[in-house]
């Protein structure tokens, strides 16, 4: 995984919740993960899945993610290329996935209000700083466990990749 | 640096000096608990591609979510988990004649001061009441660490209760827990440790701390976390299944918040559908009408529940405008509620007691509410459809107003039938020992 990314910010209000992130309906007919990129975001900002760019980050409030327990939620924004999520709380559960499928999610209170959407954006993710054209932030740097977990392709692959079987 | 009982737990399993709030650690739990799930998770380990479960006596399986098997698919579900903990020598395992796992658990000395335990349940922070970091993991996860024995966290940061004062009459630990939720709502404590503390924490017996540290993940905690004090070393003794090391905050730990509760101001509530976090004082809905009661659960099923509602309905009827349905959390407590003669006093009132375990908490069996009814429940959920009809209705309250409403007919207050702490402590007491 890049240990440093840049993008543009895509920004977005408290409580996003897994049905807006990745509708319900697709829950049971959609499996490929690349079709459910297509689907992100859908009923909150139709625009997302067309226009978004690898790297790219999304800044929303408080409580992100929350709703039911789905992966695609994360999955979606993954295969989409998005470089992480920073909010300043998310729902215990999406950040569990997030990390699981290998999506970077950031808690970070102080960073959201300096940012608009469409600003530039930069995260180090081992130095823990994101920084914008307001200021720069600080969280809890990623170690390498995190690294390892993401450059894996998520929990499971990791998994297997640390008990020497090879996918 | 001074630091919270979360992080010192977690930092303590690290193997690490300090941990940040916020770092992400791998921790190795001393107990991984699954359910009627452990079907679905042995599936995912198989996909691992490992033969072997990394430490047998780390897992913990509980069948508790339909039982006795209501249809065949539960059965065969049953019988997949039977023959996954052959294969794997898993000793602790418990089936469906036992009762619900949280409760399964605590009776059995599972859970320890200091210790950390995993669940894939997210009613797993239960066992924080006896100074455990208990918290629920996905399916996979469990997998995970049925293969390498490890699970990674983030560090929560801690909102720390202070607790002071006396319930007045009708107020038990469930109205504080609504109480709680009410103020701070389902996303309150997002991803945060609860920790309940002050003077009067510490006179809530072992029943009364599972019941707030079970609601403690509807408010969004990873863990709820009473300090471990004699009571719960009481509780232990000639329980615990290994030796234990409490674990507690530093004194001069930063909390994210301090919030006091004075329990005399509490009144009895109730939780309105259809979130839990829709908390209103019982004296404002009374009256409210209802087709069934339910007392049960891992959140209110314990000896001095059933006691309390022993005591409001004994020598009366339910109302024949309404079912109760009651279902001891544990095979261990009906037999003690059968010594004490309180199924028979609950039978003579009119309730149907049905086999320990969850019952219809979920809307599995044993109590699915039809189209349009409203249920009164002592459980910890009334999401829409939980108790298996989305077009039913539930509200969350304790067993002494639940045992109230039952006799009325309605939602109505306890206070309308007194009963006598005193010789409810001393019957509980009693039986305990
Ligand atoms: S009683 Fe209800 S909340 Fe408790 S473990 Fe069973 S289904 Fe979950």
């Amino acid at each position: 995984m890049e240990k440093k990314i840049k993008g543009r910010v895509w920004k977005y209000g408290e409580d996003v919740n897994t049905d807006v992130i990745f509708p319900g309906k697709y829950t049971y007919t959609v499996n490929d993960p690349a079709e459910m990129g297509e689907h992100a975001m859908e009923d909150l900002d139709p625009e997302f899945a067309g226009k978004v760019q690898k790297n790219d980050v999304i800044i929303a409030g408080k409580n992100f993610g929350c709703g039911s327990s789905r992966e695609q939620a994360a999955v979606c924004l993954k295969v989409k290329g998005v470089g992480a999520v920073i909010a300043p709380s998310f729902s215990r559960i999406y950040f569990r996935n997030g990390v699981n499928v290998g999506l970077p999610l950031i808690t970070c209170k102080k960073a959201i209000d300096a940012f608009e959407h469409g600003d530039e954006i930069e995260i180090d993710f081992e130095k823990g700083e994101i920084k914008g054209a307001k200021g720069s932030f600080s969280f809890p740097p990623f170690n390498d466990f995190f690294f390892g977990i993401i450059d894996a392709g998520g929990l499971i692959p990791f998994t297997r990749k640390r008990l020497g079987i090879e996918a | 640096m001074p630091q919270t009982f979360a992080q010192k737990v977690l930092a303590k399993y690290a193997g690490k000096e300090t941990v940040l709030e916020g770092e992400i650690v791998e921790v190795s739990p001393d107990v991984s608990m699954s359910h009627d799930n452990t079907a679905a998770i042995s599936k995912t380990f198989e996909k691992i591609g490992v033969d072997k479960v990394d430490d047998p006596d780390r897992h913990v399986i509980v069948l508790d979510h339909c039982v006795p098997p209501a249809n065949a698919t539960f059965a065969e579900n049953h019988k997949t988990v039977r023959e996954f903990v052959k294969k794997q020598g898993i000793q602790y395992f418990y089936d469906t004649n036992n009762g619900i796992c949280h409760q399964i658990l605590a009776e059995n000395g599972h859970c320890l001061p200091g210790i950390i335990m995993t669940g894939s349940d997210s009613h797993t922070t239960t066992y924080g009441a006896f100074g455990a970091f208990g918290t629920a993991a996905t399916r996979s996860e469990t997998a995970v660490i049925m293969a390498t024995g490890k699970i990674w966290f983030r560090v929560p940061e801690t909102m720390r209760f202070l607790f002071h004062g006396d319930f007045p009459a009708g107020v038990y630990a469930k109205d504080l827990a609504l109480e709680i939720l009410g103020m701070i709502k389902a996303d309150g404590a997002l991803y945060r440790a609860m920790e309940f503390d002050g003077p009067a924490a510490h006179l809530l017996s072992v029943s009364e701390r599972m019941t707030l540290c079970n609601m403690a993940v509807e408010m969004g905690a990873k863990i709820g976390y009473v300090p471990p004090d004699q009571i719960v070393y009481d509780y232990l003794e000639g329980r615990a299944k290994s030796n234990y090391e409490p674990v507690f905050s530093d004194m001069d730990a930063e909390y994210e918040s301090v919030t006091e509760i004075q329990f005399d101001d509490l009144e009895p509530n109730v939780a309105c559908p259809h979130t839990v976090d829709n908390v209103h004082k019982v004296t404002d809905i009374a009256g409210e009408s209802l087709e069934q009661v339910f007392i049960g659960t891992c959140t209110n099923a314990r000896i001095d529940d059933l006691i309390i509602a022993a005591e409001v309905l004994r020598g009366k009827k339910v109302d024949p405008s309404l079912r109760l349905i009651v279902i001891p959390a544990s095979r261990r407590i009906m037999i003690q509620a059968s010594a004490l003669g309180i199924l028979t006093d609950l039978m003579e009132a009119g309730a149907s007691i049905a086999t320990p375990g969850c019952g219809p908490c979920m809307g599995n069996h044993l109590g699915v509410p039809a189209t349009g009814e409203k249920v009164l429940s002592t459980a910890n959920r009334n999401f829409k459809g939980r108790m298996g009809n989305r077009d039913s209705e539930v509200f969350l309250a304790s067993p002494h107003t639940c045992a109230v409403s039952a006799l009325k007919g309605c939602i109505a207050d306890p206070r309308e039938v007194e009963i006598d702490m005193e010789k409810v402590q001393d019957i509980i007491a009693k039986t305990e020992k």
